[in-house]
């Protein structure tokens, strides 16, 4: 016979102000089976925890039933009080009162009334609850981060001094990202190469560390704890192993003007390259685009001038597959395009230019050697207009959200602008200054107060090219409450952040969610900022949303402390909700295997004592299956269950409505 | 020769050269046509071949007690042989569980291996189409109400009594427990009324949905006159239309409810 307790929780003023939990208990008890029923103010308390494990071990109790807020918030604590108490701990279920019920209804008597339609519903299937316990899997502790910038080398690095080995896998030839890109740094103007340059070597040379540059996820299997990962390491046609970066190479390539994209297209580089000196690797890579030898069959300067014999045309992609037990995402970021703004001159004027192609003009190692010139015509200017939130706050061209960090690196460009140019006029148009960070708020007032950037309130709302090469900028003082023009040499836009093009797709591959705009989400917005609703897999910089240096460097040293806290045991428990295929009735007509997301169905063949095989079956791998329920809806002959979610559990719920 | 003298023929010789040890094809009773299970050549005679024929035969390979007699000749019309490449699909038969006596529309193909049954029906049988006049009474059921739908379903459903004669004619129909028989806990009653009658029809739709190969032989054995052809094209239709596919042509084929992929289109969520 069931013996069943309940125990109602007022969540303080949460459950009690909309339901009568004295009623509801009151009627719990006279459910078939239920032998207890009590409530209290906090039942996650240490108090309220007391009375279910003493109710449990009184009263005898078969099963639990309590009655508060979201089983994603409390179920790890009630079911862990009930396992101290000696009851299996998924005899325990909840019922939510709170998220389902007092919360989203005003009327106290009809939700006095569906609360007691909820416990009655777990009452009902706890009592065809069977105890089930926990699955361990073994955890392989080695971590994959996907993103070389700086929140993918703080991650990296911070694994790795804990301890645990690390594959940092990037895209592009050089890790680095876009801050290798940036001249100097908000709030304190230090140089950016100077303070990435040495955790960039660190990586390269640290021993936990094996850096995969040039290449990129090509597929994903598994779960936390033993992911497979496919890498596809690109054709580099150099073979690094042998090459030791002298530059023999790239000096004696025909092809020399190709935009780089390092320079933002402001400077030039061969189609042999490495994209900047201090890139790590430092080892070049063939473009295959734009090499002559690989389009065309001809050419061959680069293997002439290899002094080491490294260039190999041959050269292929390879795959290699990688178990790893944890990942970090941190792809990054990119700049919105701002050619969509037509009245901006739609991307058609070189003097209206973007944030990182500002930072290239005014990084010592850029294609102006720290000079401010502008593209057109290599003149400095003498007054330079910045527009911020640009493609941001516009959701009906541009984006609905704030990029967060415009303001304050349009500030250190204005800042910049007049540090080397002292006679010039900056310019800008702002809609609102958002400099909350420690030091941002001085960091802005010194650009205004002590550098003398005019800004100016209000928006632009076009700029023209004038025949003597002039950018008219005309646009609005709000705050003057007049119109307002400049007459411009340059034009910054600050774009929009928006994530890097590819990663909705290697977030599918990894079963991460991600927004309308298409960065990662976060498990829980406040509490689990850096998980995913992927177990295993963790997010670390701009990928996420926006974020300056800072933010994206702590974000990726919490990773880090979430993977090591994963690789600190040996073994993961894992909720034993699985499901299970029932082989007398399977006719193996394979539909789950083929619905199953996580491949965990496997074909099965049931032998006989001779070894014939007398029937195939489908048969989940408890390792792989996740407990989606996928299989269950699929199967026709209903020869699926899921335990914890049984047909005869949801069956009772259902049925005990009628 | 005549199309059943060469049926005639190449069943009698696949007996006697041991290729197969039963010919699974049709017999004359009356106006009626009955199954025939031929298992020796000298009698290879009796079979026949016509309009009437409406059962589908590929049903029975499935059969236990038909499996113990040895590999089997069946004899398929093109939509029967859709039936064979959907099973072969489903992991339900392979490749030399069966040969086929292939009947075609106005020629006879021969004997096949199970290989040869999808080039052949995809080089000529592509367009297999549902009669005008089924096509009609569809046009006609798409320009009702929603509720005069449901309100004609409910009365068609009404009729039914539950015998399974339509499940057991029925090739796709091969579970060897059907989920109506499942009992605990029993989601739909087994009543041959009201609620349960709907939804066991229901239910039988849409296990076909995708998968129907269009043969009629379920409506050909309801005795209670349930234009049962009408639910499953209009539900194959919805399906060629969402999914670009049709049941029974590739045996490589994966299942249309079942099966995804990271690029299919997700106009609802993203
Ligand atoms: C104009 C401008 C000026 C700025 N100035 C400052 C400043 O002064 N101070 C400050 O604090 N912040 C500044 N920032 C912000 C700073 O650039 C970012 O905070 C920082 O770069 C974020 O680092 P990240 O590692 O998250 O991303 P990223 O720098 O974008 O790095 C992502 C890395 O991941 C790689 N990657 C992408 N996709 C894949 C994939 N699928 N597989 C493998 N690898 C992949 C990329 O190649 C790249 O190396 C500025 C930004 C802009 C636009
Ligand atoms: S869907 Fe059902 S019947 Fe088909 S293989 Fe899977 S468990 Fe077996
Ligand atoms: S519940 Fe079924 S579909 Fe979901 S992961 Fe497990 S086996 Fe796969
Ligand atoms: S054959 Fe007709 S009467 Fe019999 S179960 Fe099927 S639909 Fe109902
Ligand atoms: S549902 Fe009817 S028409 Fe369709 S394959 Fe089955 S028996 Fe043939």
């Amino acid at each position: 016979m069931a013996r069943v307790g309940v125990f109602l929780c007022h969540c303080g003023e949460n459950i009690g102000r909309t339901v009568d939990c004295a009623a509801v208990t009151a009627a719990a008890a006279k459910m078939p089976g239920v032998v207890h029923a009590v409530d209290y103010k906090y039942m996650c308390s240490d108090p309220g925890q007391q009375m279910i494990k003493q109710a449990i071990v009184e009263k005898k109790l078969t099963g639990v039933v309590v009655g508060a807020c979201s089983p994603r918030m409390h179920e790890p604590t009630f079911r862990r009080a009930a396992a101290e108490a000696g009851l299996n701990p998924f005899l325990l279920e909840m019922s939510n009162l709170r998220e389902h019920c007092s919360w989203v209804h005003e009327d106290r008597a009809k939700a006095t009334e569906k609360a007691v339609d909820l416990v009655r519903v777990m009452v009902e299937k706890v009592k065809h609850n069977r105890k089930l316990h926990s699955i361990r899997v073994p955890i392989e502790p080695t971590a994959m981060v996907v993103g070389g910038g700086i929140a993918g080398i703080q991650a990296a690095l911070d694994i790795a001094n804990g301890g645990k080995k690390v594959i940092l896998v990037e895209k592009s030839p050089s890790i680095g990202g876009h801050m290798a890109r940036l001249s100097e740094t908000f709030p304190t103007l230090d140089c950016s190469q100077c303070i990435l340059t040495p955790r960039m070597v660190e990586v390269a040379s640290h021993p936990n560390i094996t850096l995969m540059a040039y290449s990129e996820v090509e597929s994903v299997e598994g779960f936390v704890g033993n992911f497979d990962v496919t890498v596809r390491k690109k054709a580099r046609y150099v073979d690094w192993s042998k090459c030791t970066g002298c530059g023999d190479c790239w000096a004696k390539c025909p092809v020399k003007k190709i935009p780089s994209e390092f320079d933002a297209g402001l400077g030039k580089r061969t189609a042999i390259y490495r994209p900047f000196p201090q890139a790590v690797p430092n080892k070049p890579v063939i473009d295959q685009e734009h090499c002559i030898m690989l389009t065309k069959g001809k050419c061959g300067a680069c293997a002439k001038a290899c002094q080491r014999g490294a260039i190999n045309y041959k050269d292929q992609d390879e795959l290699v597959k990688i178990k790893v037990g944890a990942v970090v995402l941190a792809t990054g970021f990119d700049l919105w395009d701002h050619s969509a703004y037509g009245e901006y001159g739609g991307g058609r004027w070189a003097d209206v230019i973007d944030g990182f192609q500002f930072e290239r003009l005014a990084s010592a190692s850029g294609p102006t050697d720290g000079e401010i010139r502008r593209p057109s015509d290599g003149r400095i200017p003498q007054t330079v207009v910045f527009i911020q939130c640009c493609g941001s706050r516009d959701d009906k061209m541009g984006k609905a959200y704030c990029s967060k960090i415009c303001c304050m690196y349009t500030a250190k460009h204005a800042m910049l602008y007049k540090h080397k140019v002292h006679e010039g006029r900056a310019v800008i148009f702002y809609m609102d200054i958002r400099a909350g960070g420690k030091g941002y708020e001085e960091f802005v007032r010194r650009a205004i107060e002590a550098d003398g950037a005019e800004y100016v309130r209000g928006r632009v709302s076009r700029i023209y090219r004038r025949a003597d090469g002039k950018l008219i900028v005309k646009g609005a003082d709000t705050l003057a409450g007049r119109p307002m023009t400049v007459e411009a040499d340059l034009v910054v836009l600050a774009d929009a952040i928006v994530p890097r093009t590819g990663s909705e797709r290697l977030a599918q591959m990894f079963g991460v969610g991600y927004d309308t705009d298409g960065f990662y989400s976060e498990a829980h917005p406040k509490l689990r900022p850096v998980e995913t609703s992927a177990a295993g897999v963790f997010l670390a910089g701009a990928c996420q949303a926006p974020k300056d240096i800072p933010d994206a460097v702590s974000q990726a040293s919490a990773a880090a402390s979430k993977v090591l806290g994963l690789f600190s045991k040996p073994e993961l428990e894992r909720e034993p909700i699985i499901a299970r295929v029932n082989e007398n009735t399977c006719v193996h007509c394979r539909a789950c295997i083929a619905a199953c997301p996580y491949g965990a169905i496997e074909d099965f063949e049931i032998k006989d004592r001779k070894g014939n095989v007398v029937k195939r079956v489908a048969r989940v791998n408890e390792g792989l299956c996740q407990g989606c329920g996928t299989c269950v809806a699929i199967c026709r002959s209903n020869s699926i269950d899921l335990d914890g979610f049984t047909d005869e559990q949801v069956f009772s719920e259902i049925v005990t409505l009628e | 020769m005549e199309m059943i003298d060469a049926l005639r023929a190449d069943a009698a010789k696949v007996l006697a050269d041991g290729r197969a040890k039963v010919v699974i094809g049709y017999q004359a009773r009356g106006d009626h046509r009955a199954p025939l299970f031929v298992t020796t050549a000298d009698r290879a005679a009796s079979l026949v071949y016509d309009d009437a024929c409406k059962q589908n035969l590929a049903v029975y390979l499935r059969k236990p007690e038909v499996k113990l007699l040895g590999k089997a000749a069946v004899v398929a019309s093109p939509a029967a042989m859709r039936s064979l490449v959907l099973l072969m699909s489903e992991s339900q038969l392979t490749g030399d569980d069966a040969l086929v006596l292939a009947v075609g529309v106005g020629e006879y193909h021969g004997v096949l291996e199970l290989a040869q049954v999808a080039p052949l029906l995809k080089e000529k049988y592509a367009a297999l189409a549902p009669s005008p006049e089924l096509l009609r009474e569809i046009e006609k059921l798409a320009a009702k109400t929603p509720e005069e739908r449901a309100a004609f379903w409910a009365k068609q459903f009404a009729k039914c009594t539950r015998c399974y004669a339509c499940r057991a004619a029925c090739p796709g129909c091969y579970c060897t427990r059907c989920i109506v028989e499942k009992n605990v806990p029993q989601w739909i009653s087994t009543a041959a009324a009201g609620h349960g009658n709907y939804a066991w029809n229901v239910i039988r739709a849409f296990h076909l949905a995708g998968r129907c190969t269009g043969c009629g032989a379920c409506e050909a054995a309801c005795p209670q006159g349930i234009p049962l052809m009408l639910l499953n094209v209009l539900l194959g239709q919805e399906v060629e239309k969402e999914f670009e596919t049709k049941a029974g042509y590739d045996p490589e084929a994966k299942p249309v409810i079942g099966s995804w992929n990271p690029e299919d289109e997700e106009d609802f969520i993203k």
